[in-house]
């Protein structure tokens, strides 16, 4: 009897395995390709030899990068995107979702705020009256065109809400007794008991700003001025969508995938460092123990 | 409540429009407060074909990018030039005292495109820009955006313009496409011929196995053959390939590299466009023609002689299986030595390629499918002042930069090979089978019978080119890839194309209809698949009537019906 369930332990515990295996992989593999083209010479890359080491490695491609201005500057817009992004995310989503996340005998509206704050996530007015709205307040061409329109995320809202109202109603009442402003209460009772779900939201908010091509590419009317998930797009367009004569003779000259990589890899890097910094934090400040009952 | 609700709506409407009615107000003239003198300057200026301006004009533009990335000028004495300062544009300056200044910026495609219509949503169109596809033009017509330029055309075109459209003959003439009631709207952009596709050989493999140029699909075949059985690259190994082909198989004549649209040609049948039948205008994927070239595809497939691999093969997958060396046929176009599996075996595995019009038609000849004969259009916003300015920088696009030889234009001819699209524009117009021309004029040159002095810029750089190959190989070495590629398609493959016409079809209709936007996709997809699924043998031959039958019953008939529609009217 007890050796059955043994077995069949060991078969369920053999097939997870094999599962999350898998699936890292699936993830693992297409970076590790990525990182060996990048560190092959042109020619065995476009000769497709490249799997997942190098072919002929060389670092001519890295060397070649750092003389790029234009990815360097991009790089610097991504960073100040990420950085005031992640500022103005975090202070509306604190201080919206605190609110929201009181009971209704202290907020008798909240359920219609969070009734409009679900509409605008489901509907949106669609990209051509978002553009008008950003090109009429003159934020065209600015950093604020990548970090207002998205200043609001809603998802990460609902997300701090559900987690707020987690935190024990008798934390908030014990320090309002001892005469904690409600303000008081959110900064040194519920944000330090809110880590994991604070650095979730933080790092939804980083991972946004960084990979976001598409707002560059709309907001943005100048080259020089694409944050760099845009620059990146812009190396990879499909060259089977263009049917001119003239320029596909030009891009045929141009394919260089091994450079591409090596952008491509450099601009994975932030947030390869910043994912095992903010590990941490999902498993510290959990709230078990604060009070007893 | 609900009232006041709807009069704050309606506030609010009002205010919206009245901020966007304010935003399109009046220009004021421009030589308002000028003296006599002054005015006279800038008339004769805007008369003249190529009039210098007498003060700077800055005009707004979109701005068409390429994806050659910021790298391609690095290393270059251009290193440092922006898309508002560079050969072309410091050229422009200098002939005409103009100056672009982007509105915006975007690779050409579907980037460029979302620019060009959110630019039209929010009615902020540049003075002058270029758009790229027909219905956008229409668009702006009908909503009264641009500028009616009929009198700037009939006065300031130069004649290579002129007679570059009128090349085309009447009723291909670009300039039919952009006149509405008789008024030329925009200037359009012409697309070159692109010719016939070839078949391209690897020379080496055919000498080392004694076989003869093809010419038949029965050549063809035998040629297959030799190159999977009797071990071509001589390794001892059975590793080769006979034909690699694109995975969509045909389309887009003669722009996909790889694609095997001769192979269908040669019975008589036109995937992918519209052709002419007993006066009507028919889908040529769903003629009864398609099915003996598919049938031999299928027997070619079983016999192995085309990559038994190719629907699950990408680009680059078929550029690998060249460049290895484990392939040594496959059809392009004229500057198929362009692609890196060419300049790749070249460099590295001593290959010879040559193009031969292969497989011929029932007369001996290629049979092939002509291209549009505009590719985009020049459009001015309505009101702008210099209207006339579009129409000059076309002129110096497409003539007199190009006979230019003074020390300002020495620059725009250096960057001809480097950033051919830093043009402002990008609307060169020129006569269709342009790049046969100029092939002549060079060739003439090499054989003694003109000057090199006599040839344009552009043909210039081609020259020297063909003639820095040359050098190379006669000393034994192996020339630079761009070399080699511009000697390879400019002068060896265009050569052939001048020796060895072919039958050019030209197909009844190049634009989409309105029902194609919601059904074509899967029209499409569907005669994707029966292809294949006959290619491979999935499926017998008697499948391809039971898809004509669902193809039209699911919304063929009806866009048919709009093609004849759109012809007719």
């Amino acid at each position: 009897m007890v050796k059955k369930v043994t077995v069949g332990t060991k078969i369920c515990q053999a097939l997870i395995w094999l599962v999350v295996i898998l699936m890292t992989l699936s993830c693992l593999l297409p970076l590790v390709n990525m990182v060996a083209i990048s560190l092959s010479s042109s020619n065995a890359v476009a000769s497709n030899q490249v799997g997942l080491l190098p072919v002929e490695p060389t670092l001519s491609t890295y060397q070649k990068l750092l003389n790029d201005t234009q990815f360097w500057a991009s790089f610097w817009i991504s960073v100040q995107r990420v950085v005031l992004g992640l500022i103005i995310n975090m202070f509306f989503v604190i201080t919206m979702a605190y609110p929201l996340s009181k009971s209704r005998l202290r907020f008798p509206a909240r359920e219609v705020y969070i009734k409009i704050v679900i509409f605008a996530m489901l509907f949106s007015g669609g990209i051509i009256p978002l553009f008008m709205v950003v090109s009429q307040l003159k934020m065209i061409n600015t950093i604020w065109a990548l970090v207002l329109p998205s200043a609001v995320p809603v998802f990460n809202v609902i997300l701090m809400v559900n987690f707020f109202k987690g935190v024990p109603v008798s934390l908030d009442e014990a320090a309002s007794i001892d005469g904690a402003s409600p303000l008081t209460v959110l900064i040194k009772i519920y944000l330090p008991v809110s880590l994991p779900a604070l650095a979730t939201v933080a790092l939804f908010s980083i991972v946004y700003h960084w990979n976001d091509y598409f707002s560059g590419l709309l907001y943005m009317n100048k080259a020089t001025l694409y944050p760099l998930p845009t620059y990146i797009q812009q190396l990879t367009v499909d060259i089977t969508q263009v049917t001119d004569a003239e320029q596909l003779k030009q891009l045929a000259t141009m394919s260089n995938r091994a450079f591409n990589a090596t952008k491509i890899v450099v601009s994975t890097i932030p947030l390869l460092l910043i994912y095992p910094f903010l590990q941490k934090y999902f498993v510290s400040g959990i709230v078990i123990g604060a009070v007893k009952e | 409540m609900k009232g006041k609700a709807r009069r704050a709506a309606a506030l609010l409407l009002s205010v919206l429009m009245i901020s966007s009615l304010a935003s399109c107000s009046q220009e004021q003239d421009f030589t308002a407060g000028m003296s006599e003198e002054e005015k006279a300057a800038w008339e004769a200026a805007a008369n003249d074909p190529y009039g210098k301006y007498p003060e700077l004009v800055t005009y707004t533009t979109g701005y068409n990018l390429t994806n050659q990335g910021s790298d391609v000028l690095a290393g270059t004495p251009y290193e440092n030039d922006t898309t508002e300062n560079n050969a072309y544009t410091r050229y422009l300056k200098e002939l005409l005292n103009v100056q672009n200044e982007n509105s915006f910026e975007a690779v050409s495609g579907s980037d460029y495109d979302q620019k060009v219509s959110m630019a039209i949503a929010s009615s902020t169109i540049p003075d002058i820009m270029h758009v790229a596809d027909y219905a956008t033009l229409v668009e702006l017509v009908e909503s009264d955006l641009i500028e009616d330029l009929t009198d700037v055309y009939n006065n300031l075109a130069c004649d290579t313009v002129k007679a570059a459209y009128e090349s085309y003959g009447e009723e291909n003439n670009p300039l039919n496409t952009v006149t509405f009631d008789g008024k030329i709207m925009a200037i359009p952009k012409t697309q070159l011929s692109d010719g016939q596709d070839f078949l391209w050989l690897r020379k080496d493999w055919l000498d080392k196995l004694g076989l003869d140029e093809p010419s038949t699909i029965e050549d063809m075949e035998k040629i297959m053959k030799a190159f999977i059985e009797e071990d071509p690259d001589g390794d001892g190994q059975d590793d080769t390939i006979g034909m690699v082909m694109l995975s969509e198989v045909y389309g887009g004549y003669p722009n996909n590299t790889f694609g095997i649209d001769n192979v269908f040609t040669a019975f008589g049948a036109y995937p992918g466009v519209w052709i002419d039948k007993d006066g009507k205008a028919v889908y040529g994927s769903v003629q009864e023609e398609m099915k003996e070239p598919l049938q031999l595809l299928n027997r070619w497939y079983n016999e192995g002689l085309i990559d038994k691999e190719f629907a699950t093969r990408t680009n680059d997958d078929i550029v690998g299986l060249i460049s290895t060396g484990q392939c040594g046929a496959f059809i392009g176009p004229w500057w198929a030595p362009f692609n890196q599996a060419q300049t790749s075996t070249y460099a590295s595995d001593d290959a010879e390629w040559i193009n031969v019009s292969c497989p011929v038609g029932s007369d001996g000849k290629l049979n092939a499918i002509s291209t549009k004969s505009y590719a985009g259009f020049v459009v001015v916003r309505k009101g702008y002042e210099h209207p006339e300015l579009a129409m000059k920088i076309v002129n110096v696009n497409s003539e007199y930069s190009k006979q230019d030889k003074s020390e300002a234009a020495q620059e725009v001819k250096e960057n001809q090979t480097l950033a051919y699209f830093n043009w402002p524009l990008y609307c060169e117009v020129q006569p269709g089978n342009n790049a046969e021309i100029m092939t002549q004029h060079v060739l003439d040159v090499m054989d003694g019978k003109a000057e090199a002095d006599s040839l344009t810029t552009e043909e210039q750089s081609y020259y020297e080119s063909a003639v820095r190959y040359l050098e190379a190989e006669e000393a034994g070495n192996k020339a630079d890839a761009a070399d080699y590629s511009q000697y390879m398609s400019r002068i060896v493959s265009m050569q052939r194309m001048i020796d060895e016409p072919a039958n050019f079809l030209v197909p009844s209709f190049f634009e989409t209809t309105d029902s194609m936007s919601t059904l074509w996709a899967s029209l499409e997809k569907m005669e994707m698949e029966t292809v294949l699924k006959i290619i491979t043998g999935e499926q017998d031959i008697s499948s391809f009537d039971s898809f004509v039958e669902t193809w039209t019953s699911s919304g063929g008939d009806k866009i048919t019906e709009e093609v004849n529609e759109a012809i007719g009217g």
